[in-house]
């Protein structure tokens, strides 16, 4: 009897304990609410990943929460940061140390130095960070993500640390001196940090540059530290100083900025050869490299790899300088900001461009008409220039001989208002601005000079809605391709129903018109 | 709540079953009687304390004895659920970074890969446990509820554990959850059949002595019968 109600009692905790961890189960199994944080000053520590698979997750680090927190206690970036050299006041980028040592090492450095400094400030009564549990450093799933933005330095930038260095290049350029395994300075040969500088996350390898990660980083908080230790004006040293949107467009722009001196010509012929003396039949592009300084923010833009000529690397038929991308591909690879007809393209995205751009589909225009207008036959005046290749003096030529193409007059009688009827069973007809329209894009051609030299022609505009007619003369009416059903042999040409549906609203679209709201934005009601 | 579980009331669970178990060894002893027994363990105590070794190593030793050769299953499962009990929460780093941290020492320490795998084998070893005493009739005649409810207090701290790393969504509630199952399995070692955590030893060396000294182990040694 005594032994069935002691069975009947373990029995009993039996359920009990099984009820608790349902219970709890349960409780795991609810869905959380999650409030997602968005930070410019996320670090994530993983530094042991050097070493072989992490076995923790990574940890995400809050640099600026950091920052702010010890200035409140008046420390500053030397409470985490060593000294590169005892004799150089720069500070490692790293945590605590100047060489990941070992893996063991590199961990109990953070281990003791973070919650050593938890420990202490929590002592002092102050909130501090997690100090013992694993899991709140070493998160699973993170509710903060990266709002990062990357920082690039423009014109503006350029022109204002230059201005504020008096001019002294060598204050931040430099190049690498194998022989004496020094950095020394190279008038004339001043280029983009990330030529040297790639993307490319720290390597163990010495040889190689530092990441542009990490020279940026070196380089530019360095030299803003020791500005603001002067009491001078200096750029930002925290992390959302540069990197956050709405602190990144509060820096301070410079309209008109000086051009860049480092011997750059105003303009050039692109060459149509290369230095091995392979030539290809076509005429050279004269190419106004003052005027496109102007439409760039920075010299990368089309210089991607080093300040020099695109033949340089991009020969006729590929080398390994170029990797394999032929003169021809870097000089008309769409979707590319670096190649002349991508950039050109890009810019055919914008909502002033896009309403007629977008309908013509992104596949590359073979026109032979086309080609000549960068491939230029020599105008008359320039011929003999040519054959006696004194390309600089054809070059001084080009502003006036482009001014000619310039400026062109779209003085063409196009009718005021078009009657559209197709649908006048169900609604008035519809009065068709067709002259309001044909000038907003005169408007929007003539505000861009890109535009203009293209748009060449006096009918090259209404190519945008009469697509597949002659250039010159009145187009035909759109009922004339388009029938009233859709042809079913052609399925890509739509019916008039279809074609006039798809032409006006999907230019509206493209160009970001909110207008027709409704059906009868376009159409009356029946009176 | 983290503070107080793992301030006081951890103290409190290692005092208890520190003590407990001291108290149980001396109880043990105690209670051994050299007369009833039939066994002089003082008197030939170099004898007793030899047999008591040796039965302590072949047991510990994985098919040491009779009894593991014939259940080669059981054995396996047995030593891989004892070996991670006890390797898991004693090597791991993240225990012995938290040592390192409150009192400056720690312990080697297994990777986190290996303690993972120890706690997947434990929990997959303690289902066998389960399913043998279920199913072999000459266990199952001495099963009770009694014995699950102590399979799942040792089997409690490695599952909570693993649900706070991996699955869960709320971490500290889980860990909190597995420091008390962890405090709740210390301080049932003194108090239930867990207590062969020392008692194992004792029962072990008895039986060792016994046959150290009289069934056998001083044979041709001139011992009186």
């Amino acid at each position: 009897m005594t032994k069935r109600r002691s069975m009947l009692q373990w029995k009993g905790i039996l359920i009990f304990i099984v009820l608790i961890f349902a219970s709890l189960l349960c409780i795991e199994a609810r869905e959380t609410p999650l409030a997602i944080e968005k930070r410019a000053d996320i670090i994530k520590i993983n530094t042991l990943r050097s070493f072989g698979d992490l076995e923790r997750p990574e940890v995400v680090f809050f640099h600026d929460l950091h920052t702010e927190n010890l200035k409140k206690s008046n420390k500053d970036c030397k409470t985490c940061h060593l000294n590169e050299k005892s004799s150089l006041d720069r500070l490692s980028f790293k945590f605590k140390r100047l060489k990941d040592t070992g893996k063991k090492e590199v961990m109990n450095i953070y281990h003791n130095e973070c919650i050593g400094c938890h420990k202490t400030t929590a002592a002092s009564g102050q909130k501090t960070g997690p100090v013992e549990v694993c899991g709140e450093c070493h998160k699973n799933k993170n509710l903060v993500i990266s709002s990062r933005t990357p920082m690039g330095f423009d014109k503006s930038l350029h022109y204002r640390h230059s201005q504020a260095q008096q001019n002294k290049c060598e204050q931040c350029h430099h190049e690498y001196d194998q022989k004496n395994k020094t950095l020394v300075y190279a008038k004339n040969k001043e280029g983009s940090c990330r030529y040297c500088h790639l993307q490319d996350k720290e390597s163990l390898d010495i040889q190689k540059p530092i990441s542009m990660e990490l020279a940026s980083h070196l380089s530019c908080i360095d030299c803003h530290r020791k500005t603001l230790k002067k009491k001078m004006d200096a750029g930002p040293v925290s992390c959302q100083g540069c990197h956050d949107l709405k602190q990144q467009q509060q820096i301070v722009k410079v309209d008109n900025v000086p051009r860049i001196k480092r011997g750059q010509p105003d303009n050039v012929l692109i060459r149509t050869g290369d230095k091995k003396g392979s030539v290809i039949g076509m005429m050279r592009v004269p190419f106004p490299h003052k005027a496109h300084e102007k439409y760039n923010d920075t010299c990368r833009v089309c210089h991607h790899g080093e300040l020099k000529s695109c033949a340089n690397c991009h020969t006729i038929n590929g080398s390994k300088e170029g990797k394999y991308v032929k003169l021809e591909t870097a000089m008309h690879q769409t979707g590319k900001q670096s190649s002349c007809q991508g950039c050109h393209g890009l810019k055919k995205q914008k909502n002033d461009c896009a309403g007629c751009h977008a309908l013509m589909g992104k596949k590359r225009n073979h026109e032979s008409s086309d080609c000549i207008r960068c491939h230029m036959v020599p105008l008359p005046e320039m011929t003999g220039v040519l054959s006696k290749s004194k390309e600089a003096k054809m070059a001084r030529m080009m502003p006036e001989i482009w001014q000619k193409t310039f400026g062109i007059s779209q003085k063409i009688k196009v009718p005021e208002k078009v009657i559209i009827n197709n649908l006048a069973d169900r609604y008035e007809p519809v009065e068709f601005p067709h002259k309001k329209i044909f000038n907003a894009l005169v408007k929007r051609v003539n505000g861009s000079k890109l535009a203009q030299y293209f748009h060449y022609n006096n009918n090259t505009l209404c190519l945008g809605c009469h697509h597949n007619t002659p250039v010159a003369g009145k187009p035909p009416k759109c009922s004339s391709c388009h029938g009233k059903p859709f042809d079913e042999q052609n399925l890509l040409k739509p019916g008039i129903l279809g074609s006039y549906h798809r032409q006006c609203l999907g230019c509206h679209q493209a160009m970001g018109i909110q207008k027709p709201k409704d059906c009868t934005g376009c159409h009356k009601n029946r009176k | 709540m983290y503070a107080f579980i793992t301030g006081p009331l951890l103290w409190l669970a290692f005092t208890i079953f520190v003590v407990g178990c001291i108290v149980r060894i001396i109880l043990y002893i105690k209670g051994l009687d050299w007369q009833a027994d039939r066994v002089a363990y003082t008197a030939h105590l170099f004898y007793g304390i030899k047999g008591a070794v040796r039965s302590i190593v072949f047991w510990l030793s994985p098919f040491g004895t009779r009894g593991w050769r014939k259940n080669p299953g059981f054995t396996v499962v047995f030593f891989v659920f004892h070996i991670g009990l006890l390797f898991t929460p004693i090597f791991l780093q993240a225990h012995n970074i938290i040592l390192k941290q409150r009192w400056g020492v720690s312990l080697w320490t297994i990777s986190e890969s290996s303690a993972d795998v120890l706690t997947i084998v434990v929990m997959i070893a303690a289902v066998f446990l389960v399913l043998r005493r279920l199913s072999l009739p000459e266990v199952r005649i001495l099963t009770t509820t009694y014995d699950f409810i102590i399979l799942a207090i040792a089997v409690a701290p490695f599952i909570t554990g693993f649900i706070a790393h991996y699955i869960a969504s709320d971490y500290k509630f889980w860990l909190i959850i597995h420091i008390i199952c962890g405090e709740i399995m210390l301080i049932a070692i003194p108090f239930t059949k867990l207590s062969h955590f020392v008692l194992f030893f004792m029962s072990r060396a008895q039986l060792g002595m016994d046959y150290g000294i009289k069934r056998g182990g001083m044979k041709g040694k001139g011992f009186a019968w």
